[in-house]
């Protein structure tokens, strides 16, 4: 499942993303979180898609970024946290939830 | 003008109400603040995420309802930032998660501190409503690690 992320992820959104990738991998989904159109992350945001992986990782389910945008990127470099996430080539025509 | 570092220059003040909602408000007084003083576009990036990440941390302990102050000293090559929130343990934020980390690596310069003035619910020291300030001094052209 495709999760595409759109907009500022911060202290206010981090609750709202951390909830829909719980509920797809609850739903035993595998989940890619498309990051392109994310336009500020901070480390609440980060949380919320290392608390997803290692979910995932515990039911045995994949847990992927896609298009990790620049504003992503920064705050996952300085906490090093970039090498844990596998990272899948955007699909632009696909629109997922 | 001239001298790096050199006497505050202006002061901005920005108060909102301690809640998630209005931090894109605060990230955009930075950037516009930073932009004033000719800080790079990285730079400026840099301090949109560290007073972000310092009013994260300190959001996670405000007093509900109260004020989150955000004090901007505009200087002579630099900015210095505290941002202050009434908390609801009166201790300095911990330094070994994701937040402390970025923001120590963006800031430059980073320190926390809890004033000394007593809360409204008890003597100082007693913790519940004592302000929890963090300072970060980042100055132009001293690019982050």
């Amino acid at each position: 499942m495709r999760l595409v992320v759109v907009g500022d992820v911060d202290f206010a959104a981090h609750p709202v993303l951390a909830a829909r990738i719980r509920t797809l991998i609850e739903d035993r989904r595998a989940v890619v979180v498309d990051c392109a159109g994310v336009t500020f992350l901070d480390s609440m945001g980060l949380r919320a898609l290392v608390e997803g992986l290692r979910a995932a990782d515990d039911r045995g389910l994949g847990f992927a970024l896609a298009a990790p945008s620049q504003p992503v990127l920064p705050v996952m470099e300085l906490s090093g946290t970039t090498e844990l996430f596998p990272i899948r080539d955007p699909e632009p025509g696909e629109t997922g939830s | 003008m001239g001298q790096q570092n050199g006497a505050p220059q202006d002061f901005v003040e920005v108060r909102i109400p301690a809640e998630g909602a209005y931090l894109s408000v605060l990230r955009t007084a930075t950037a516009g603040l930073a932009a004033r003083l000719d800080f790079t576009l990285d730079e400026i990036e840099d301090l949109r995420i560290a007073v972000d990440e310092a009013c994260a941390i300190l959001l996670t302990k405000a007093v509900p309802g109260s004020g989150l102050t955000c004090r901007f000293e505009l200087r002579d090559g630099a900015l210095a930032v505290d941002v202050s929130v009434p908390t609801l343990d009166g201790k300095t934020p911990a330094r070994d998660t994701f937040a402390w980390t970025v923001l120590a690596a963006l800031a430059g310069q980073v320190d926390a501190y809890v004033s000394e003035a007593a809360g409204p619910d008890g003597p100082a020291g007693a913790g519940i409503g004592q302000t929890v300030t963090i300072s970060m001094l980042k100055q132009r052209g001293v690019g982050a690690p």
